[in-house]
């Protein structure tokens, strides 16, 4: 079920009032409500798929149990290595099969030996790389002692299955969001408002700033030999902001519906495109997934400890993996790779952390050094999207090529030239909206809330009008094909 | 949550009256813009209630760039307008009829444009902007275009709703030129033989309409109608080059049907598929349609064939 649709429009509602209204009383009640509400969104795209869920659901609850008796640290691996690689396998057989067994033919043939295998025709469940990392976080924290194993099977599959985040994120700990599902929530009237209004702007990045930015982006990706190197910059621009309003819309109303039941999520994205350096930006992006290979990767890889050698082989390798985890093609893995090599100047030279602080904090505007390392890191990352969006890594190159040639300083010129300039200044207010409500979680959280409601109100409705008017083509959430 | 309720209540009640307020203005707006096929004129023209019109032309895009009201009322003094709707077959034309007919004055007279695709199934509504400002709580509107793929239910009862993606159409408010595509409904086409011809040959060689026996009775009860209203009823297949007519396999059935039905009800039927027209590549752009110069030649020989018929009738009637 997608969040932009009607059937969505008409699920969250009935579950809400189920939920507060007729279970209300009862806690296990509510977790179980979850659970149905949960298998029911997930099964709406294909009911076959739920049985991976629940097989991975049954194999860390059982592990996690298995390993609060078992205090054999052989014992205890082994239970940890037999989630890892059920999960894993699931997602390496989903999700990489085809890749590895094309790479292994590719590879053979370049040796000379041709080998004869069929790619299989395999549907990829939609959010297995989310709600894979997010169970096994669970048996990793078990293992690691800095979680008690749950007894109750119903709070445990409403926290691997939670709707709100299973198909895209934010990917959460089960320190942080199981606990959540063993105490009574209880309605609280600014919280809810506050998931509503979180929800509205996520719809907006999603359907206003995303759709119609996809519908310039594909123009442009899909047809790039024929444009100038300035449509090309263009084409990569929507794209920026069309993976941002998605992937952050989606996290926006993930959390905002969290909140409507009573449940705090992980903020995912704060405002990466105000980040001053590559390192800033990755604590800004998608930080759920960041940290979670911050967390059980990159730390116990050794960190930033050690000497050059480690620290460049740990960057590369949680930089790869990240971009592994995107996508079963080589473009995935240079633009990895490409931000490695961005961010290990910074490692080395130790200025990783020099900003920590949001940009321009309690001014009106940034200095023109933030303004200007702003542009220049927007830049780097336009130039790794440009491979994360691309069919092949030669599409990618010539994507580049052209776009870098002197036709970069040419007028773009483009079918719908006027709906794209139209699209462009809506990309630029809602800039300014963003840059205005940077110091919060998400754009919109205190901005015009000290208005009078009639205001407030009116603002809320030209959002929603704009929803409805500029509902672009695109549906789907990118996300979900990761 | 008693206030969370009441509040969300509050605001949808307040943006559902807001909502109609700027799908008003927004109606308003669109209906405003004069573009090809200029749609939105004739529709203006229906639902302002003050058409008054002696002869009603019907019919699909071969009707309004065919027929030429003013030349129709220069040698009649008969008011005439072309409800020709583009790209649509009897049924739309039929909701244009009823829409007009509630409206306004009845006419006197019905030329009845029909052509090979007038009776034949459709699945895509052709065209669905056209009836945007005009469509919501439109009883009429939701009959007669509810059965294609091209809206939801909700597209006509809940207000906005059917603007939903229309930025293109909010953009043509920006840029909309003052001057009216249609004059009485009719649009002269000047151009030249284009690749429509090549195009159409391609695709409808050997090509079978499917006749939806649904359009055939709603045609049947639109005779009937005329009838009981005492209004002329004339069928006329307008000129069709030649060479174009040997695309559709059952063209000689759909022939049958119109004759059957001309024949049952004393309908006067001219067809212009053999008239020395239909044989002039010259006044022509595409294998169905006319050019201005064309439909200039047409009307003029259709309003003599007409002035014939109206005698005919009229002695009939005496």
């Amino acid at each position: 079920m997608l969040f932009n649709s009607i059937d969505f429009a008409i699920f969250l509602p009935v579950v809400f009032i189920l939920y507060w209204f007729v279970i209300n009383k009862s806690l296990r009640f509510q977790n179980l409500l979850i659970v149905a509400a949960s298998y029911l969104f997930y099964g709406w795209w294909d009911y076959r798929f739920l049985s991976l869920i629940f097989f991975s659901t049954l194999v860390d609850y059982s592990v996690g149990l298995k390993l609060k008796n078992e205090s054999k640290v052989s014992r205890r691996k082994v239970l940890l290595w037999i989630s890892i690689l059920v999960n894993l396998g699931f997602l390496g057989f989903f999700k990489y099969y085809n890749f590895f067994l094309d790479n292994f033919i590719t590879a053979f043939k370049f040796l000379g030996t041709d080998i004869k295998a069929n790619s299989l025709n395999i549907i990829l469940p939609v959010g297995i790389s989310f709600y894979t990392f997010q169970t096994l976080s669970y048996t990793i924290d078990v293992y690691r002692k800095k979680l008690e194993p749950t007894k109750d099977l119903i709070a445990f599959s409403a926290f691997v299955s939670f709707f709100p985040q299973l198909v895209a994120g934010p990917i959460e700990r089960a320190t942080h969001l199981l606990p959540q599902f063993y105490y009574k929530r209880d309605f609280d009237y600014s919280n809810a408002v506050d998931g509503m209004r979180q929800i509205l702007w996520g719809l907006f990045k999603k359907i206003v700033i995303a759709d119609n930015c996809a519908e310039f982006a594909n123009l442009i990706f899909n047809n790039s030999e024929a444009y100038s190197g300035s449509t090309l910059l263009l084409g990569a621009f929507f794209f920026a902001f069309q993976i941002y309003g998605d992937f952050s819309g989606y996290s926006d109303i993930a959390i905002g519906t969290s909140r409507l039941f009573g449940f705090s999520l992980m903020q995912n994205f704060n405002f990466p495109y105000f980040s001053r350096d590559i390192a800033e930006f990755w604590r800004r992006w998608h930080i759920s997934l960041s940290t979670w290979f911050r967390d059980y990767l990159y730390i116990p890889l050794g960190g930033s400890r050690g000497g050059i050698w480690s620290k460049v082989r740990n960057t590369f390798v949680i930089f790869i993996v990240s971009g592994f985890w995107h996508g079963a093609n080589w473009t995935f893995i240079v633009w990895g790779v490409l931000n490695a090599i961005y961010f290990l100047p910074l490692l080395l030279a130790k200025k990783n952390r020099s900003n920590l602080e949001v940009v321009a904090k309690g001014k009106i505007l940034p200095s023109i050094r933030e303004f200007t390392l702003m542009m220049v890191t927007f830049s780097l990352t336009l130039i790794a999207w440009v491979f994360f969006r691309a069919n092949d890594i030669s599409h990618a190159y010539s994507y580049l090529l052209s776009m870098f040639s002197v036709t970069i300083f040419s007028v773009p010129m483009f079918l719908g030239m006027k709906k794209a300039l139209l699209v462009l200044v809506i990309v630029m207010c809602f800039l300014l909206i963003e840059w205005k409500g940077r110091s919060c979680q998400y754009a919109i959280e205190k901005l015009w809330v000290d208005w009078h409601v009639l205001l407030r109100y009116t603002i809320y409705s030209i959002i929603i009008f704009m929803i409805v008017i500029f509902n672009g083509s695109e549906q789907e959430f990118i996300y979900f094909q990761f | 949550m008693k206030k969370f309720i009441e509040r969300l209540l509050l605001f949808t009640v307040s943006l559902f009256f807001v909502s109609i307020f700027i799908d008003s203005l927004l109606s308003i707006k669109i209906k405003e813009i004069h573009e090809y096929p200029g749609e939105y004129e004739v529709w203006n023209d229906i639902y302002s209630e003050e058409l008054d019109v002696d002869v009603a032309v019907y019919g699909s895009s071969r009707a309004w760039v065919h027929i030429n009201p003013n030349q129709i009322l220069d040698s009649t003094k008969l008011m005439c307008y072309n409800f020709g709707v583009d790209g649509q077959n009897f049924n739309i034309q039929f909701l244009r009829h009823k829409e007009y007919i509630e409206r306004n004055r009845p006419p006197k007279m019905v030329i009845l444009s029909i052509d090979v695709f007038s009776l034949a199934k459709a699945k895509d509504l052709y065209g669905l902007n056209q009836f945007l400002p005009y469509m919501l709580w439109d009883w009429d509107i939701y009959q007669f275009t509810r059965s294609y793929n091209g809206f939801s239910f909700l597209d006509y009862v809940l207000p906005l709703v059917r603007y939903k993606g229309k930025s293109d159409l909010l953009l043509k408010l920006f840029s909309n030129n003052e001057d009216k595509v249609r004059t009485n409904g009719y649009l002269g086409m000047e151009e030249d033989w284009n690749e429509d011809f090549n195009i159409a040959k391609n695709k409808y060689e050997n090509f079978e309409i499917q006749i939806d026996p649904e359009l055939v009775d709603l045609l049947e009860e639109f005779i009937k109608e005329l009838k009981r209203q005492n209004i002329l009823l004339t069928f006329v297949y307008t000129p069709e080059y030649i060479e174009g007519q040997d695309f559709v396999k059952n063209r000689e059935h759909i022939f049958e049907i119109y004759n059957q039905l001309a024949n049952k009800y004393d309908i006067p039927f001219i067809d212009y598929s053999n008239s020395f027209l239909s044989y002039n590549k010259s006044l022509f752009y595409n294998a169905s349609h006319l050019n201005i110069t064309g439909s200039t030649m047409f009307t003029q020989v259709l309003i003599s064939d007409l002035k014939k018929t109206f005698s005919q009738i009229n002695n009939n009637q005496h």
